[in-house]
Formats: structure tokens, sequence, C-alpha cells
């Protein structure tokens, strides 16, 4: 015991070190703010709880679930939640431990190698639970209070629950670790053979059209949700129960987290066994440390020491020199940056690519149903829901356009032109490339809409609509970055963590796409209401994506003026 | 007895008059008090007469008498009596408040609005009374509203005179005219529209968002609050006040013209509604200022109203025009932006949590006197009570909405079924029902979205501001722009500011103070370094050295003084300065994913350079440079001095009169160092201005002409290596014994 906390003692302070770095707790600093953040995390937490409960509560009270196979449902978003972790985690773990910045400082403080290596360990795990505090935990509780409500759980399990939880984040977070050696092999060799990179983004993405286009295949043409409702239903329940049956290793933690199942009148019971089951547990975390020790720590040691250095091409002729006209030349440079750096333009693409796909899928879903002219009106609104989503999320990326060139993008301040058109040229590739792909949802939208009521002009003016509003909200996201700059932390650490501008890009895009889908719904229902034209309502969209398309540049130029320079 | 009234309002009118000219023989003080007593007993004759008008009927039935006064006269004075009616209302507020606010336009509103109004009333009284009572008979109502008359010309006659030499101008009558157009609006009794426009056409119904219900919501929730927060915001405080009172009571005497002095003995006609509350409620905020009933209404009036405004209370078939309708409207947009309005143009502070609190307790206190009232008249419903001589009979209320289903029924079922929920008291065989279940959620609800109101607040004040910061930021930038031109007296943008400095870098007092901190970084700094010229700045970390270099090339502004470079003003001709500046920062800062060339093509082409000069310039410093076999590779492959060179390169590419370094040699080999070096005094020879911090003292000897020293963002010194070689120092002793001796001066102080 002593000596675990002569570790913790020498552990803490590197731990510490390291959190600062990922997470912004000045507001320990003041009662007030302190107050305030514990207060709305526990209203959040139990929010989450509630809905979560309440939804199990109405599932089970319309018939769409059975209260036994509340916990199989649990095991889906537990399989997916997890693997969704153990995906970013091993990218996350492969950056944090062989290329952060902080590792050349790190290496020179006076502890061993396994002090540092596990206060990284240690550093991510904690990161991690506080992540999953947004979302696992609070949902775990969820089904477990929704449980209890339907009488299918037990009260101690509150209790219980979070102690395998914990174990089970771990484990993830050692398997990320191990996961990470090869995946920097991985990362590595794309990034010495650049074309491998992009032709493996090609392969994902071609893939994953054939799997949605074949899956529209499977879309039978006419779904009559009522009537074919038992047979979905247990086409559901067998799907679930065989994903059960196949993720052994996640439905073995979740059962031991719920209990053994013993009757549908019984429920889950915490039985003798779920605590085998836990030592279990325990016992594969402690092979997982003992592996990471003897295999990542010395890997993760000669990764940390070595120097990075480029092998040089070796070019014999010189290349000429070409002049730009002085405003193409950003648009020229930006088009160079965008290709060459395909982390961030890679993700930005396949969303533009697949952006149009998942709304012809779920249009060939809606297509097979017959709906009533109010259920036209509702599937048009989710179509344009549908449309923005994606484009206004990914728009995060631009709330930190201007930041990510670290200091660079200060030495813009110093040049004689005005600033207007360098920093809109940065948003010009994205505008461009995106309006390219909203066309092309405009032209699914409208291959869907044509069998419908709806004029023919009305896809057309969408488009237009979403186009300006996508605008709208990149110059917004733009302005953000302007005035909340974030230059100095991408200088020194490569990457601004929990980035305010990206969250609040990101809130916006869902506030607005629901807003503007709600809107398209009123207006198209007013229009029949009325007896006028759907297009007016179109129209009435229009307007609006355009009033806020020039409001945002108008606010991004006069902000750029007024501001930039102080910044 | 046909010319009654109007001899008592001319008699009124002497009397009031002549009163006033004694006033002459008084101190200035007590003829201020006096004003004020008239003022107050003229609100009260108003007050009396107002309410004793009418014959006690509600809304509706009064314009069924109302249109049948037709046939007391013809419609034109019809239309005369009534917009007298309605006008003498405003002329009566500007009467009153003028005593108490004495600002151009208040005075300006009686001089010639009210005068004029009353003027008007004066010879138009016979259609005023016929129209508010149906015949033109001798009444306690139509001798007080002579008198009222009478008096009001008097007053306006007093001020007029009084004010003979505050003459208007032009451009103020449209302001003063505008104005008095507004006040007429919120004044307006919300019988007008129907007397001027009918009820409005009877498929058109201001409900359930249709359009015209919208345009409700468009024009007096979002256009009107918009447009008196920008007519007002940079008002004085008193004119603000002004306005919004002027508004507050006209409203409230246009919301209350159904109501009359019997109303008073029959609590179950009051207007209890939460909303009904805001029109009385801000007429005192705006005149007393209570504080914490300010926060009432600004977090609970403003949020039922806002509830209110997406299900109005009037009956569904009402069309846009129907008093019922107007009435809604008018009571909900005051009660809405109001208080709103209060905060934006700061009359009241913005709110802290502390006022959430008592807001909560009002509203407490409010909620349970509802459900008191309510259950208790609800109980005697349909018991007839007699005093002054006459019968009324107690009626059902329904306050806050907590008595009946009109809000349960558009939740849904589940809340009616809530509602059913009874607890029954019975008392001397009456039934005393209350509906606690229901009644609990309400309260609870209305609480916790109120507090959710406060974030909203938050949100919008800090939209609020952000707008309002970037409004004074854009119009500094307006200004320096005018300055700008004035100075450069009708000469183009392009040409330098000041002449005399086409050939220096001069800096005249300048000062920089970060945003955050109160303390300068620089102060008072002058400089002037001449072409031809390699100047070196010395100074220990934290001194000033980058600042005032970060100042010079623009990466931020300047807070005080100015800096010029080849005659431009770096802040207000910042293109042509900037185009004669080459920049060496401390850290290197480039686009590692672009070539060598690449980049360096890219800096050309922003200065504009010809294909000509970059090809020379380009080979030349690459051959110096030795950076022949990387050129074309990726800058992130290059070493620490090569991207130093690469900057380098950049920064001459177009030839600057003035080179800048901040700190260009640390971290570099020798051989770099001295090729550095070289460029430097090479540049400089051609005529050039180089200006460079570094800590490296030799170098800084070696290189320079002249040197600066900064300490603590002043500088101590400026002088040539020449002179301090005379002294018979090297730089090094000369630069720590200025350091020192001011460390020295301040262990002394």
């Amino acid at each position: 015991m002593r000596k675990l906390k002569e570790i913790w003692r020498k552990m803490k302070p590197l731990v510490l070190f390291q959190l600062s770095d990922k997470l912004d707790f000045a507001w320990m600093k003041s009662k007030k703010d302190a107050i305030r953040k514990v207060v709305f995390a526990i209203a959040k937490f139990a929010i989450i709880v509630g809905v979560i409960s309440l939804l199990l509560w109405l599932f089970n009270f319309l018939g769409i679930i059975n209260s036994a196979e509340m916990v199989d449902l649990y095991v889906m978003f537990f399989t997916l939640i997890m693997a969704l972790l153990l995906l970013s985690d091993t990218h996350h773990l492969m950056k944090s431990l062989y290329y952060a910045e902080d590792n050349k400082l790190l290496v020179t403080f006076p502890v061993s190698s396994t002090m540092l290596f596990f206060s990284k360990i240690f550093d991510f795990f904690i990161f991690d639970f506080i992540k999953n505090l947004g979302l696992l935990i609070p949902v775990s509780f969820g089904f477990a209070v929704g449980g209890i409500i339907l009488g299918q759980v037990q009260v101690v399990t509150l209790f219980w629950l979070l102690i395998p939880l914990i174990f089970a984040s771990a484990i993830i977070v050692l398997l990320a670790s191990l996961l990470s050696v090869p995946y920097l092999y991985v990362y590595r060799l794309f990034k010495l053979v650049p074309i491998l990179e992009l032709i493996s983004l090609l392969i994902i993405t071609t893939l994953i059209i054939i799997g949605i286009v074949s899956m529209i295949y499977l879309i039978p043409d006419d779904i009559d949700l009522i009537m074919q409702w038992p047979a979905m239903r247990n086409s559901a329940q067998n799907f679930i129960s065989d994903l059960c049956d196949k993720v052994l290793p996640f439905t073995f933690v979740v059962r031991m987290m719920f209990g053994k199942h013993g009757s549908s009148y019984l429920g889950y019971r915490l039985v003798g066994s779920c605590f085998v089951d836990f030592s279990i547990l325990i016992g594969v975390f402690a092979v997982l440390i003992t592996l990471c020790y003897f295999a990542i720590k010395p890997f993760f040691f000669y990764m940390m020491t070595k120097s990075f250095e480029f092998e040089k091409n070796v070019i014999d002729e010189p290349k000429p020199n070409k002049r730009h006209r002085r405003y193409l030349t950003f648009i020229n440079k930006e088009l160079i940056l965008s290709i060459r750096d395909i982390d961030i333009s890679g993700s930005f693409l396949l969303i533009y690519i697949l952006a149009p796909i998942m709304l012809f899928f779920i249009n060939s879903v809606y297509a097979a149903i017959s709906t009533d002219l109010d259920g036209n009106m509702m599937v048009f609104a989710f179509n344009i829901l549908l449309m923005l989503l994606p484009y206004l999320a990914s728009n995060s990326v631009i709330a930190t356009i201007y930041s990510r060139e670290g200091r660079a993008a200060y030495m813009k301040k110093t040049k004689p032109i005005s600033l207007i058109f360098p920093l809109s040229s940065k948003v010009f590739i994205y505008i461009l490339c995106s309006t390219i792909s909203i066309v092309a949802c405009g032209i699914v939208f409208g291959n869907f809409s044509a069998a419908t009521d709806l004029e023919p002009v009305c896809p057309v003016l969408l488009t237009i609509a979403i186009c300006f509003l996508q605008i709208g909200h990149m110059f917004y996201s733009a302005t953000l970055d302007i005035m909340n700059p974030q230059n100095e932390s991408y200088a020194t650490t490569g990457s601004s963590e929990n980035n305010q501008n990206e969250n609040r890009s990101t809130i916006i895009a869902f506030v607005g796409a629901i807003i503007f889908a709600l809107l398209g719904y009123l207006f198209m229902a007013e229009s029949h209401r009325e007896d006028t034209y759907y297009f007016v309502a179109f129209i009435k969209l229009l307007l609006i994506a355009i009033f806020v398309a020039g409001s945002s540049f108008y606010l991004f130029v006069r902000k750029i003026q007024a501001y930039y320079y102080e910044k | 007895m046909d010319k009654m009234q109007y001899i008592i309002g001319a008699i009124v009118l002497v009397l009031v008059t002549g009163l006033f000219l004694l006033l002459k023989k008084f101190k200035a003080n007590s003829i201020d008090k006096f004003e004020k007593i008239i003022s107050l007993c003229f609100a009260a004759i108003f007050v009396i007469r107002y309410f004793a008008f009418k014959n006690l009927q509600i809304i509706e039935e009064y314009y069924v008498v109302f249109e049948s006064f037709g046939g007391y006269q013809n419609h034109f004075l019809n239309f005369v009596g009534n917009i007298c009616n309605w006008f003498e209302i405003t002329a009566a507020i500007f009467i009153f408040l003028r005593p108490f606010f004495k600002f151009k336009t208040s005075i300006w509103y009686v001089k010639y609005f009210s005068i004029t109004t009353y003027l008007v009333c004066f010879i138009a009284l016979y259609p005023m009374i016929s129209m508010i009572q149906g015949n033109y008979e001798m009444s306690f109502m139509s001798v007080l509203l002579a008198i009222e008359v009478g008096a009001g010309l008097a007053i306006s006659i007093y001020y007029h005179l009084k004010d003979l030499h505050h003459h208007i101008s032009k451009h103020s009558y449209i302001e003063v005219g505008l104005a008095a157009t507004f006040f007429n609006f919120a004044t307006m009794p919300v019988y007008i529209p129907y007397f001027l426009l009918g009820l409005g056409n009877s498929n058109y119904h201001a409900i359930d968002f249709s359009i015209y219900h919208r345009l409700y919501i468009y024009i007096l929730i979002i256009f009107i609050p918009i447009l008196l927060y920008f007519s007002l915001r940079n008002a004085h405080p008193d004119k603000i006040r002004y306005f919004l009172l002027v508004i507050s009571i006209g409203t409230c005497i246009g919301f209350f013209v159904e109501f009359d002095w019997a109303d008073l003995v029959q609590p179950w006609r009051w207007p209890l509604h939460l909303c009904n509350t805001a029109m009385i409620l801000m007429v005192i905020v705006l005149i007393l200022m209570p504080k914490r009933l300010f926060y009432f209404t600004y977090f609970i009036n403003v949020f039922g109203a806002a509830l209110a405004f997406l299900m109005p209370n009037y009956e569904p078939h009402y069309t846009v025009f129907h008093p019922s309708v107007v009435r809604f409207w008018y009571n909900h947009m005051i009660a809405f932006w109001m208080p709103l309005l209060c905060v934006a143009l700061k009359l009241y502070q913005r709110p802290k949590l502390k006022q959430y609190g008592y807001s909560i307790v009002g509203f407490t206190g409010y909620f349970f006197l509802a459900l008191i009232l309510n259950t208790v008249f609800t109980g005697f419903k349909d018991t007839v009570v007699h005093y002054f001589g006459k019968d009324f009979t107690i009626c059902d209320t329904n306050f806050f909405f907590i008595n009946n289903t009109f809000i349960a029924v558009k939740l849904g079922s589940w809340a009616e079924k809530i509602f059913a929920l009874n607890f029954v008291i019975p008392i001397n065989g009456r039934d005393f029902t209350m509906h606690p279940v229901y009644q609990l959620i309400f309260f609870g609800t209305y609480i916790l979205i109120g507090f959710g109101v406060w974030f909203i607040y938050q949100l919008f004040f800090d939209i609020a501001d952000s707008h309002y910061d970037l409004h004074i930021r854009l119009k500094g930038i307006k200004l320096d722009k005018i300055a700008l031109q004035s100075s450069l007296q009708g000469r183009s943008l392009d040409e330098p500011m000041d002449k005399d400095t086409v050939n220096q870098l001069k800096l005249e007092h300048f000062s920089k103070r970060y945003s955050a901190n109160k303390y300068y970084a620089v102060e008072n700094a002058n400089l002037e370094v001449n072409c031809g010229e390699v100047f070196g700045f010395l100074g220990p970390n934290g001194a000033g050295k980058s600042t005032i270099i970060k100042s010079i090339v623009g990466i931020q502004p300047i807070t005080e003084g100015k800096i010029t470079v080849c005659g431009y003003d770096i802040k207000s001709q910042p293109v042509q300065a900037k185009s004669r500046i080459g920049f060496v920062p401390d850290h290197y800062a480039l686009y590692e994913k672009l070539t060598g060339r690449e980049y360096l093509n890219y800096i050309a082409d922003i200065y504009d350079v010809s294909q000509e000069d970059r090809d020379v310039r380009l080979a030349d410093y690459i051959h110096i440079f030795e950076l022949e076999a990387s050129i074309d590779n990726k800058i992130k492959t290059y070493s620490h001095g090569m991207k130093q060179k690469i900057t380098l390169i950049s920064a001459l590419i177009h030839n600057p009169k003035l080179l800048i370094l901040d700190e260009p040699l640390t971290g570099l080999d020798p051989t770099s160092i001295y090729q550095v070096k070289e460029q430097m005094k090479r540049h400089a020879k051609k005529g050039n201005i180089v200006f460079f911090s570094s800590h490296l003292i030799d170098i800084v000897e070696k290189l320079c002409d002249r040197i600066a020293i900064i300490k603590k963002g002043h500088i101590q010194c400026i002088t040539t290596v020449e002179e301090i070689e005379k002294t018979g120092m090297s730089l090094e002793d000369f630069y720590m014994s200025i350091i020192n001796k001011e460390e020295e001066k301040n262990e002394k102080a």
C-alpha cells in the first residue's frame, strides 16, 4: 500500500501536468464558476438519465421493445460506443504517445520511463472517463433506472454499475495503446507514401458507397409500417439477439453490470457468478497492463526519443517561378495546402461524398412508404434536416481554419493587402466542394419529390437555399475563429483540445438545421392551408437563407476590419 | 345650456392663465414647485374624467353604442371628435411630464404639439363630448372635460410663452413630428383602428400563426422595439426615460378605455392577468424606479407575454382590428419589450441572480393571490352584491389562466386529466374548487422556465454587447478615414501623409497597452531611423522590443502615438506603409507543406513582384544562402537555419525600404549568421533602413550605426556606436551600465 502511495505521489504531478494541457481548469479558480459548472454537469447527467429511462418506459409502453430485451438493447449501444472509443482512442493515443509535443519535455523529467508511460496512459484514461461522463455513463444509468422502473433491474445495480464500467473503459484504453503500434506503422507508411493514403481513402469510400447502394437494393418496393410491424419487430429482435451472441465480450461485461437474466418476472439479478465474471475482467485488465508494460513501454520510449526528420527528395532540375495574380495566389496556396493536408480535407470530402448517397438511401426508404400529404411534408422537412446536418456539422473544421495555421497566420497582418480576401479565400475551397455536393443532394431530392405534388422549381430553390445557409454557417464559423483565435495552441501543441469555437459551431449547426427544417415544414403547411403554391414556402426559405448568408458575411468582413489586428 | 361647456372651458382658461401670470412675482424655485403641483392637479382631473365617462359597458357593447353616435352628428364631426379625444391624451401626457423633464424635445412637444392640439380640442369640444357621452348634455363628465381642455390650453400657452426662446431647427421639426406621431400611436385608445378602418375582412383572423397573427408579432414585438432601441441608444438617460414613460402612460390609458370607477368595487373585473399587471407596473417602475419591482416585470412579465404571443386568448373568430385583438397586442407588446428596452437602454442594470430570486418571491406572491381570488370568486359566482346603491354580480375569474382549461387544452388531454384532479372545500353550502396538481405543476414549470430565461437573456446580452462594440469600432475606423482625408488635404490616399519623413522610420509618442492589462507595455517611445542605417534595438527580455516591432509591422494596433514608415502612417495608411516593409519575425512562421519556392512565390505575388524581378532576386538569394538543393523541397523538411533563411528571403523579395528583423540570429550556425549579417549590410548600403533587435551585443556593435536601449517599456537611450566608443566603453559595458543605472534608481526610489 505504501509503495502504491509512493508511486501515486510521483505520478500525480505528471498526470496533472498533462491533463492541464488537455482540459481547462480555469473554472475551478472561481467558486461561483465551480458551483455553476458542477450544477450544470449534474443537471445534464440527470436529464440524460431521465430521458433514457423515459424513452425505455415509452418504448415498452408502446410495445416497441419488451422489457426483457432492455439489456440486449444496451448491449448494442455499449458495443457501438466501445467500438467507437477503441477507434478514437487508438488514433489519439498514437498521437499522444509518439507524436506529442510535450514528449520532448517529459523525457527530461527525473522519473522512470515506466512512470512516464503509465502517466500518459492514466492521463488518457481520465480524459476518456470525463468524456464518458457526457454520454456512456449517464446513458448506462438511464438504462438502469429504466430497468428499475420496468421491474427488470435491481436498485442495487445503480451502486454496482460504475465499477465494471470503469474497468471496461480502462481495458479499451489499454487495448488502444496496444493497437497504437501497428496503427503507427500504417500512419507512417501513409505519410511516407501519401498516394497510399489517398488510395485507401478512395477504397473505403467506394466500399461505403457499395454498401449503401446494396442496402438500397434491399429496400422493398412497398413498405407498410403498420402491416409489416410484427415481421419487422421480429427481425429487429433477431438482429439484436444475434448481435449479442456475436459480440460476446461486450455481452459478458453488460450482463456482469446488470446481472444475469432469470426470467421476465424476476428480471436481471446480481448473482454470485457476476462477481466471478468481474474477477475475470480484472484478470484481463491485469494481463493487458502487463502486455503494455513489456510490449508498448519500450517502444514508447524508443519513439519518444526519436527525432522525426524527414528525408529530402533530391531534385536535379530547379522548378520555374510562377507568378499569379495578387488575389488568385491565395486560392492557389489554399488548393495546394488542402490537397497536401489529407487529414482534414479527406474527412471533409468524405462527408461531401457520403451526404448525397445517404440522402438517396433514406429517400429510397421513404419512397417505399405510402404517406399522406402531411406525411409528405414531414418527409420533405426531414430531407432538409438530413441535407443540412452533415454540411453544417462539418463546418466545425472551419471554426479552426485560421488557428490551424499557427503563427503563420500572424504574418498575414504584415502584408500590404486587405485581409478580407486571404481570409475568405481559405473558406472558398470548402464552399466550392460543398456546393457541388449540395447540388448532388438537390438532384437526389428533386428525383424523390418528382413523384409528389411539389412543383419542379422547389428542389432548385431548396438547393440554392441550402447553399446559402451553408455559406452563412461557414462564414459564421470562420468568424468564431477570428474572434477567438487559438493560433498559439496550434503553434505549440499542434491541436486545441475542447476548442470552444468548434463546439459553438457544432451547436449552431444542429440548432440551425432543426430550425430551418421546422420552418420548412411550417411554410409548406401554410402553403397547403392557404391553398397557394408550395414554391412560395421554398422562396421564404431561400430568403431566410440569403439573409443568414448575407448577414454572416457582413459580420465576417466587419469583424475582420474591427478586430483581426487585435486578436 | 347649449354653450355652457364652452363657457366653463373659457373661464378655466382665463383663470389658469391668470394664475400663471401671478407666478412672475415668485422665485424660480417656487415657480418650479408650482408647475409641478399644477401638473399633478391636471393629471388628477384627467384621471377622474377619463374613468368617469362611460356607462359600465363591456367593450363590445360599448362599440354598439358608439356606432349609434352617428345619429347625433355627421361623420366629419364624429371623426374630429374621436381624433381630438385621442390626441388630447398625448397632449395631456406631454403637459403632465413637462415640469419633470426639461430637455429640448420635451419642451418642443408642449410648445408645438400640446398647444395646437388643445386649441383644436377647445374648438371641437362638443364633438368630443358627443363621442364619449352620446349627447351634448351637461354632465359631470362633460364639465370635467371642459375644465380639462380649458386648463390644458392655458398650461400649453403658459409653457409656449415661457419657452419662446427655444427655437426648433428645421432638422428637428422632422424628429419632433415623427416622435409625436409615434407617441400618438402609443396613446391610441383600442377602439380607434375599428373606428377608422372597420373590423377588417371577416376571413382574416389574427390567430394560429396566420399571416395576420405574424404581422402583429413582426410589427409590435420585433420592429417597434428595434426601432426604439436604435433611435434611443445614444440618447441621454432622462430622454430615454421620458420616451418610455410617455409610451407606458399612453398605452396604459389606451388599454384602460373600457374601465371606469365602478370597476374599483368589482375586483373580479380587475385586470389581474399577469400581462395586464405589466401595464400598470411599467408606469410605476419608470416613475419611481423601484428595482425589485422592475426585475419582477423583467423576468416574469416578459416571459408571460412571450408565451401569450403564441396562444392569444381572444376569440378565434375575431378579425384583425377587433378592439379585443388590438387591446391584447397593445398589452403584450408593452409587457414584452418595455422591460427589455429598459435594460437594453441601460435605464436599469443587467440583473444578477439575486434579482431573479426577488422576482421569484414576487411571482410566488402573485401566483397565490391569483389562486385565492380565482377560488373565492368562482365559489361566489353569480352572487349579487349591493353597494353604493347598485347591484353587482360576481363572476368567475381565471387570473393567470390557472382556473380553467385554456392552457390545458392546448397542451393535450394529459394536461386536462391533471386539471380534472380537483380539491373541493365546501363552506356554507358553497364549493371552493382548486386544481392543486395542475396548479403546482404550472407554478413549478413557470419558475423553471423563468430560470431558463435567465440564460436566454445572457445570450442576448452577449450578442448585443458584441454588436455594440463592433459598431463603436467601425465608427472609429470611419472617423480615422475622415481624419486621414482631411490631413492629406486633397492629395491621393497613396501619397505619404508626412512628406518630410519619406526616408525615415519614425515613432512619435508611441505607447502600447494590451487590452487586458492596465499597464503600458511600451510608453511614450520616440525614435527616428534614417535610410542607409543599420539600427540595433537592445533590451532585456520583456522590455518591449517585440511590442514595438509588432506595432511597426502592423501585427498589433497602436494604443497611443504615431508610427510612420517612409511618410506613411501605419494606422491610417497600412497598405502603403506595409508594402515598404520586409519583416523577419522572432519565430519563423511558414506554411510547412509548401515548398520553399512555392512559399517565396506566394509572398512575391502578395507584394506584386514582377516575373523578371522575382526570377533575378530569387536566383540571387537562393545562391547566396546556398539553398539550391532544397528550395523545391517542402519546408517541413528544412532545418531551423534554412527556415530562417527562407523567412529572410521572403522579407527581401520585394526589395523593401524598411527591413525589420526581430532577433534574426537566434539559433543560427556561424555561417548562417554571417550570411544574414551580410544581407543586412548589403540592404542598408542600397539606401534602405535595417532595423533589428538582438541579444547578441557583439554582433550589434559590429553591425550597427546606431542603437537604442529599451527597458520596462521605456527607451533609455538612443546613440551611435561611435559615441559609445569615444567614452572608452564597449557596447556591452555601456548596455550594462544603462540597465543597472535604471535598477539602482529604482532601488533608491
